[in-house]
């Protein structure tokens, strides 16, 4: 090929002008390729092409810049919020209000589990407050119950059983009388309420003559009553006297008696 | 231009302060619209912006490159629907031969003595130019417009650039 012919014809002109089609573009372009001097001339006519451009120079005006390094700006932002750093920040921020959230629902409902159990461990207390109290009582039943047994048991204590003057009538008590120590306990078996104002009194009889041995009441807590000590008795006897007893017993209103 | 390829903005700002005035006005003159002109001279520079990695230094210079893509898009824009209805009674060889240095708004200190020197180019080459590099049109097309044979549109091309290139260096030395 001739390059002094092929740089004469104009074809790099019409290349450099975007003239010719893409075909023939691509046939410059190898030559330029293959040949340091065609593509040298090639550059110079860019050149003079370039300057003549040039001199059609005119300043657009400021704000197409501003409008153009906005319009690039965006974009750099946008391509700094998709940065994998950033991203990194939102899934901590977002895994972080999560474990709020799921710690605030937490301590709602621990809070409710800790209440129920607080008011139920309250409950149980105030039952084994209630049941200790009981079993006082209990042991102070049982307590007064084995004093009384072992008052009985007493190898000198002696039991005398009372029963109705009114042998229609089924009333009896039972007196336990301690020979040394002159104890004295009265226990009742079958016995009517007293009328109000009145109580029961006990009488030992020494030589036909009534010594007073003590009122005493019918309580619920039991039936045993420790009265009077009485030095001697030959006769038990049980009358109803005005409430705090007499000096000598009614004898029409006397319930029980002993065997002498 | 290493600042471009790692798609820096101020890489891109360094770039249109230094070419922003020479591509407008290789738009401007093919648009003919001030309003058009910084539509595409923005559009221009958002592809350079979006397509730096294709420039290839070793196929020439950067300013060829990018002088290549503000004139095609301003081509395109002049060729499309959108301009020919603006333009309708326009013909865009006609617009083209409208152009008249005298008129321009702004000069660059730099370039006066070019235009200069340009207003001196001989009228038939300052049209074969104006056909082919502002018109945007083919060899085959210019010729057909100037009503002269294929081979004389390559010679006299070849005439009008041999001829701005021997100015430009008279007026350099």
């Amino acid at each position: 090929m001739d390059v002094k012919e092929y740089i004469s014809s104009g074809v790099l002109e019409l290349y450099a002008m975007g003239a010719l089609p893409p075909s023939e573009m691509k046939e410059v372009e190898n030559v330029c390729a293959s040949h340091p001097e065609v593509a040298a001339e090639l550059g110079r006519v860019q050149d003079g092409l370039n300057n003549y451009a040039s001199a059609h120079a005119r300043n657009p005006r400021p704000e197409v810049r501003a409008a153009l390094m906005e319009k690039i700006g965006k974009r750099g932002k946008v391509l700094q919020m998709r940065s994998p750093h950033e991203l990194t920040y939102k899934y901590l921020i977002a895994a972080c209000i999560a474990s709020l959230i799921i710690s605030t629902f937490a301590s709602v409902f621990f809070y409710q589990k800790w209440s129920e159990a607080e008011d139920r461990y309250v409950a149980v207390v105030n039952e084994k407050n209630v049941m200790a109290q009981n079993l006082n009582l209990v042991k102070y039943d049982y307590d007064k119950v084995n004093h009384d047994i072992s008052v009985m048991r007493d190898p000198a204590m002696t039991t005398i059983t009372l029963k109705a003057t009114d042998s229609t009538k089924y009333y009896m008590a039972h007196v336990f009388w301690n020979k040394y120590t002159r104890q004295t306990f009265i226990d009742i078996a079958d016995l009517p309420l007293p009328p109000e104002g009145k109580q029961y009194q006990l009488w030992a009889l020494v030589g036909g003559q009534p010594v007073d041995a003590g009122v005493f009441d019918m309580t619920a807590e039991g039936n045993m009553h420790r009265v009077k000590q009485v030095l001697q008795a030959e006769v038990w006897a049980v009358t109803l006297e005005p409430r705090g007893g007499s000096i000598s017993p009614t004898m029409d209103q006397m319930y029980l008696i002993s065997k002498s | 231009m290493s600042m471009l390829s790692e798609r820096n903005t101020e890489g891109l700002e360094i770039l249109y302060d230094n070419y922003s005035s020479a591509l407008y006005g290789v738009i401007h003159r093919i648009v003919q619209n001030d309003e058009m002109a910084e539509d595409v001279l923005q559009e221009t520079f958002l592809k350079i912006w979006n397509n730096f990695a294709q420039y290839d230094p070793g196929k020439g210079r950067l300013f060829t490159w990018m002088v290549n893509i503000a004139r095609n898009m301003a081509i395109d824009k002049v060729r499309s629907k959108e301009f020919s209805q603006n333009q309708k009674n326009r013909d865009i060889a006609d617009s083209v031969s409208f152009v008249d240095f005298d008129n321009q708004a702004t000069f660059n200190p730099e370039t006066i003595g070019i235009k200069e020197m340009v207003r001196k180019l001989e009228p038939e080459y300052k049209q074969i130019i104006d056909l082919l590099f502002f018109g945007g049109y083919t060899q085959s097309e210019a010729a057909e417009k100037l009503n002269i044979p294929l081979g004389t549109v390559k010679t006299r091309s070849r005439a009008a650039i041999m001829k701005l290139r021997r100015e430009f260096d008279n007026v350099r030395t």
